[in-house]
C-alpha cells in the first residue's frame, strides 16, 4: 500500500510540474500574441494553434489531477445521506465504472492518434505530439480510478469534497 | 431494450455520485456502439475542442480569477464598498451582497464564496443587528451571486458551448446582473430599518484611503468591460490581459502572493477546474453533435409544441425543468443541456443572447433551491445550522429572485439592450 502512495504521489508530483510549465508557456504565448498585435500590429501564424493545443494539454492534466482530488463534477447530494461504511463501498462501484470508461476512451484516443501517425502540423510538430496528451491521459485516469478503489477512505469519499476544504484565515 | 437498461443504471450511478463526464462518456459509447459507428468518433470531436478559438479563455480568466481571490482583493474591494454603501439603512448586507458577487465572477460559482467569504460576512451581519434568519439566507445566496458578471466561469463556458461571441454575453449579462443586485439590495434596506440594525456613519476621507488601497483593483472590470464594449479587444485578449495584470498587481505591486510559492500553487488549483471542465466539454462534444444529428432536439420540439405552441409558455416550461437540473449540477448542465435546447428555442423564435442570460440566471437559482442544492449544504455545515433552518432561511430570498428570473425571462429588452447599442448581434 505504501508502494501505491508513493507512486500516486511520483505522478502528481510529475503532472503537476508539467501542469504549471505548460500553463506558463500558455500563458506568455497569448500575452505575447496581444503585445504584438498592439505594439506592432502583427503577430505569430503558429502561436495561436499552439495556445490552443496547449489548453487541451493543461486541461488533460488539471483532469488527471482532478481524479486524484475528486473535483470532477459530480450528483453528490444523495450519497450524503448515506451511512458513511456504505458510502465508501459506492465510492468503490462507481471508481471501477470510471476506470472502465476511461480505458475505453483511451483505446478510442490510440486509434485516432494512430491514423494520425506521420502527419505533421504547424512549425512542422508531429501531429501524435501534440495529441499524444489524450490517451495518456486517459489511461492515467483510468489507473487513479483503480488506485482510488484501495486507497481512498474517510475524508476521501466524503459527501462533497468542498467540505472538506481547509478554511482560509 | 438494451439502451433502456444502461440509460436506468447510469443514471442511477450518476445520482450515486458517478462524475457526470464518465456517465457522459458511457452514453457516447454506447450510443456510437449500437448506431455502429466507430467509438473513435468521440475522441474525433473531442479534438476539434482545439478548433474553438475562444477556448483559451477558460483557462486564463479562471487563473485570473483566482489570483484575485486568493490575495488580499476581496478584503480590499470590501472595505471600498462598505465605505461607500455602509452608512445605508442595510449597508453591510449591501456590502456582503457586492463582495460575495465580485469574488463568485472570480472563483466561478462554485459554492466556495460561502466558504471562503462566510466566515468574515456572517458574524459581521449579525453584529450589526441583522436578523439572524436574514443573514443565513443571504449568505446561502450570495453563493451563486455574481454569475452572470465576467469573468466567471459559467458565462465563458456558455458562450464557447452556445457559439456566442464571448463578448456579446458578457455585455449582456450586466444588466439583468446588475439588477439581482439592486433587488436583494432593496430588500436587505427593508430589512435593515425594520430591524434597525447599526449603519457605519459615511466618510469621505474612508472613501478616498479605501479607494487607493483599491486602486489597482477597481478598473479591472472597467478593463475589461469597457475594453469588450469599445472594441479595443476582444474577450479572448482580456482574458490574457487580466491573467498578466492579476499577477503583476498582486504579486508585483501589492506584493499579497509570492511569485514561488503561490503563483504554481493557484495554477494547479484553478487548472485542476479548468481540466473538469474541459474533460466534460470533450466527451460531451460527440455526444451532443450525435443528438443534434439525429433530429433529438426538433423531436422534442414536436412533442412539446403539440401541447405548447407559444414562445412563453416553452420559456415557463424551460425554466421549471431547468430549476430541476440545475439545482443538482451546473456545469454538466451548460455542456450536455445547451446544445440540445439552443436549436429548440431558435424554433421559438427565442434570441441566443437572451437564452443565455435566463439559463445562467436559472444556474444562478438552482444553486440555491432546498433541498438538494450545493450552497444549502455549504451554508448548514459552515454556519452549523440545521438544513430546515436553512431552508427556510432562503425562501425570501428565493421568491425574489425568482421574480427576477420571469422577469429576465419575459422582458428579453432587459438582456439585450446593451448589446443592441453596441451593436453586437
Amino acid at each position: 500500500m505504501n508502494l501505491l502512495r508513493l507512486f500516486d504521489n511520483a505522478l502528481s508530483k510529475v503532472v503537476s510540474v508539467a501542469l504549471v510549465t505548460l500553463f506558463l508557456l500558455m500563458l506568455g504565448l497569448a500575452a505575447m500574441q496581444v503585445l504584438l498585435r498592439y505594439f506592432f500590429g502583427t503577430g505569430v501564424l503558429w502561436a495561436d494553434p499552439a495556445a490552443r493545443n496547449l489548453v487541451i494539454w493543461v486541461g488533460f492534466l488539471g483532469a488527471i489531477i482532478a481524479t486524484k482530488e475528486r473535483q470532477h463534477f459530480e450528483i453528490d447530494v444523495l450519497t450524503r445521506f448515506l451511512r458513511p461504511a456504505f458510502r465508501i463501498w459506492i465510492r468503490r462501484l462507481t471508481n471501477l465504472c470510471c476506470a472502465v470508461i476511461c480505458y475505453l476512451l483511451g483505446q478510442a484516443a490510440i486509434s485516432v492518434v494512430e491514423l494520425d501517425m506521420g502527419s505533421k502540423t504547424f512549425l512542422d510538430i508531429p501531429s501524435v505530439a501534440l495529441e499524444v496528451i489524450v490517451p495518456v491521459g486517459f489511461f492515467l485516469m483510468a489507473v487513479r480510478f483503480i488506485m482510488a478503489i484501495f486507497m481512498d477512505t474517510g475524508a476521501a469519499v466524503g459527501a462533497s469534497p468542498l467540505e472538506y476544504v481547509k478554511e482560509p484565515e | 431494450m438494451v439502451l433502456t437498461i444502461a440509460g436506468i443504471v447510469l443514471i442511477l450511478l450518476g445520482l450515486l455520485g458517478m462524475p457526470i463526464f464518465a456517465i457522459v462518456a458511457a452514453v457516447a459509447l454506447l450510443a456510437f456502439h449500437l448506431a455502429g459507428i466507430d467509438t473513435a468518433a468521440i475522441i474525433v470531436e473531442l479534438f476539434r475542442l482545439g478548433e474553438f478559438p475562444g477556448l483559451i479563455a477558460i483557462p486564463l480568466f479562471t487563473f485570473a480569477g483566482h489570483v484575485l481571490a486568493d490575495s488580499k482583493a476581496p478584503t480590499r474591494l470590501m472595505n471600498f464598498i462598505q465605505a461607500l454603501f455602509g452608512w445605508l439603512p442595510g449597508g453591510m448586507a449591501i456590502v456582503a451582497i457586492f463582495t460575495t458577487a465580485l469574488f463568485t465572477a472570480f472563483t466561478g460559482a462554485s459554492g466556495i464564496t460561502i466558504i471562503a467569504l462566510g466566515g468574515l460576512l456572517y458574524p459581521s451581519l449579525l453584529r450589526f443587528g441583522y436578523p439572524e434568519k436574514f443573514s443565513l439566507g443571504l449568505m446561502t445566496t450570495s453563493g451563486s451571486l455574481g454569475l452572470l458578471f465576467p469573468p466567471s466561469l459559467p458565462i465563458i463556458l456558455y458562450a464557447l458551448v452556445a457559439k456566442i461571441n464571448l463578448n456579446t454575453l458578457f455585455v449582456a449579462g450586466i444588466i439583468p446582473g446588475t439588477l439581482l443586485l439592486v433587488i436583494l439590495s432593496a430588500y436587505s434596506v427593508r430589512v435593515g430599518i425594520a430591524a434597525k440594525v447599526q449603519r457605519i456613519p459615511f466618510s469621505f476621507g474612508n472613501v478616498l484611503t479605501t479607494l487607493k488601497e483599491a486602486a489597482f483593483e477597481i478598473p479591472l472590470p472597467l478593463i475589461i468591460l469597457g475594453g469588450i464594449y469599445g472594441g479595443i479587444f476582444t474577450a479572448t485578449e482580456a482574458a490574457s490581459i487580466t491573467a498578466i495584470y492579476a499577477i503583476i498587481v498582486e504579486v508585483f505591486i501589492r506584493k499579497d502572493l509570492r511569485l514561488f510559492a503561490d503563483i504554481p500553487r493557484i495554477i494547479r488549483q484553478s487548472m485542476v477546474l479548468v481540466g473538469a471542465v474541459i474533460l466534460m466539454l470533450g466527451v460531451a462534444m460527440g455526444l451532443t453533435n450525435y443528438l443534434v444529428d439525429q433530429e433529438i432536439p426538433g423531436k422534442i420540439f414536436d412533442f412539446i409544441n403539440t401541447y405548447v405552441n407559444n414562445k412563453y409558455g416553452f420559456l415557463l416550461i424551460f425554466n421549471a425543468i431547468l430549476l430541476g437540473i440545475n439545482t443538482l449540477e451546473v456545469f454538466s448542465s451548460i455542456i450536455v443541456i445547451v446544445p440540445i435546447i439552443m436549436p429548440i428555442a431558435a424554433r421559438y423564435e427565442i434570441d441566443p443572447v437572451h437564452l443565455g442570460i435566463m439559463f445562467l440566471m436559472n444556474l444562478e437559482i438552482g444553486y440555491m433551491i432546498p433541498p438538494l442544492s450545493l450552497n444549502c449544504f455549504l451554508a448548514s455545515s459552515r454556519f452549523k445550522k440545521p438544513l430546515p433552518e436553512v431552508f427556510r432561511a432562503v425562501v425570501p430570498f428565493l421568491v425574489l429572485l425568482l421574480a427576477a428570473l420571469l422577469l429576465i425571462t419575459f422582458v428579453p429588452e432587459i438582456s439585450l439592450v446593451l448589446t443592441r447599442m453596441a451593436g453586437m448581434e
